[in-house]
């Protein structure tokens, strides 16, 4: 397989669903933007066989989770880091809610994030993350009570059959 | 999360990436000689011959392979992946029938999630289980750190205990779990955590060799000893030094015992030397 050739193809596809990811971990742009360069630079490393979209997807959000995790653990051994000065919120509403998704513990971001905005089951996170299922229910749950406002009522009352 | 998704779906990856990206050529991988004196230490490697395995049945395990990647971030700072590849007796098993009858009773009861089950000692899990696996003295003197039993529905906090027991797979030939978290004591005062896994297939894998592992993150190259204690157990230990400071120590270590798979994990930042020698003392008691 001629993977600089498939680089270009998975770029185009899936460059702005790691950026977004990274960005809702990180908080960060900068930092973000450094997650997706490493991410690629890891598939081009590693040469992965990726049998269909959804394990390409899959795999490279597992590799920008793990990246995102490198960086916070450094993060967190310098300082702490003026998350809300770099976080794009162009907006007051959307910066309540960046606020109200920054007071998150960053795996509780990842939870929201592949689940609500990505569609992941948990099941299917627990695996990007390589966490048990249980605990990944249990980040969503504490989010859910942390931004209920920003729920809808659909939201609030399906939560337990959607987290199957 | 209406409000959520309409503002990621605002968020876009700036031309400047893009093109970063689209620049990228694949890192060259440096090769894992020995000539790389001090990182890597010997593999050693015992032949195993009848009066040694004698006193204890544990089955062979040997490191296979090791690599390490290194990398440098765009940002100056360096990363790493590495792992230990690790083969084991592949034929080390203990069939489901030979579980007491509570514990297939219990493997049968799940759907499609795994089942778990908490005990105060490791004497109720191997009473609840039915077969005898392992003992250590050294362990049994230790302080437990209470592990969490989280509700298999919605992942909430149920229980809490020292020892967890989980049924994964099939119903009739599931793959059981233990796990617990000690405070290991090691010389002057100096203590760390040690979290102690114990698996169990139940049946057979069908073929001679299992291939298991190690991996590491953002640390130096991985060091790697295979260590054989009096009663002839062998056990892989590796480990590893944090990128970061150069002195935190990631210990990982394998060995087969009874019919299961055991996996040590310990982490130290402030007496990291201490680390192995502890880990060789609980491989030692061992039986």
């Amino acid at each position: 397989m001629d993977y600089s050739n498939r680089l270009e193809e998975l770029v185009n596809k899936y460059e702005n669903t790691l950026f977004r990811a990274a960005l809702a971990i990180l908080g960060d742009a900068q930092e973000a933007e450094d997650a997706v360069q490493e991410t690629f630079l890891r598939y081009l490393e590693k040469r992965p066989e990726l049998r269909d979209r959804e394990h390409e997807k899959a795999w490279l959000l597992k590799v920008t989770a793990n990246h995102c995790k490198s960086v916070l653990r450094r993060r967190k051994r310098r300082s702490e880091v003026e998350l809300l000065d770099v976080y794009p919120a162009p907006d007051r509403e959307s910066r309540e809610l960046v606020e109200a998704i920054l007071a998150l513990s960053p795996n509780q971001r990842w939870a929201v994030h592949l689940h609500y905005y990505e569609g992941y089951s948990t099941d299917e996170i627990a695996s990007i993350l390589g966490q048990r299922p249980g605990t990944v229910r249990s980040h969503l749950s504490r989010a859910r009570k942390a931004l209920k406002i920003y729920l809808t009522d659909n939201e609030k009352e399906d939560c337990c059959e959607t987290i199957q | 999360m209406k409000q959520y998704n309409e503002y990621m779906d605002g968020i876009q990856a700036s031309d400047t990436l893009h093109r970063r990206l689209l620049n990228l050529e694949a890192p060259k991988r440096r090769p894992l000689g020995l000539a790389r004196a001090g990182l890597i230490a010997a593999c050693l490697c015992f032949a195993l011959v009848g009066t040694a395995m004698a006193g204890i049945v544990g089955g062979w395990i040997r490191v296979s392979n090791v690599d390490f990647y290194p990398n440098t971030n765009v940002n100056g700072t360096e990363s790493s992946y590495s792992t230990v590849e690790i083969r084991s007796d592949g034929t080390v098993y203990i069939p489901f029938e030979r579980f007491s009858q509570e514990a297939q009773e219990f493997a049968h009861s799940f759907t499609y999630l795994p089942q778990y089950k908490s005990f105060d000692s490791w004497d109720e899990v191997e009473q609840f289980l039915g077969v005898s696996i392992a003992h250590n003295p050294v362990l049994d003197q230790m302080e437990i750190f209470p592990n969490q039993v989280e509700d298999r529905q919605y992942g909430t906090k149920t229980d809490e205990a020292n020892f967890i027991v989980q049924f994964d797979g099939r119903m009739d030939a599931p793959t059981i779990r233990t796990s617990a978290i000690y405070r290991l004591e090691a010389e002057d005062n100096v203590s760390f955590r040690l979290i102690v896994s114990g698996t169990i297939t139940t049946q057979s894998l069908g073929t001679e060799e299992r291939i298991s592992g190690h991996t590491f993150n953002d640390t130096q190259q991985p060091v790697t000893e295979t260590y054989v204690t009096p009663s002839g157990l062998q056990a892989v230990i590796s480990t590893a030094r944090l990128l970061d400071d150069g002195h935190s120590l990631v210990c990982n270590t394998s060995f087969q015992l009874n019919g299961a798979y055991f996996t040590l994990l310990a982490f130290e930042s402030e007496n990291p030397d201490q680390v192995v020698p502890a880990i060789k003392k609980v491989l030692d008691a061992y039986s």
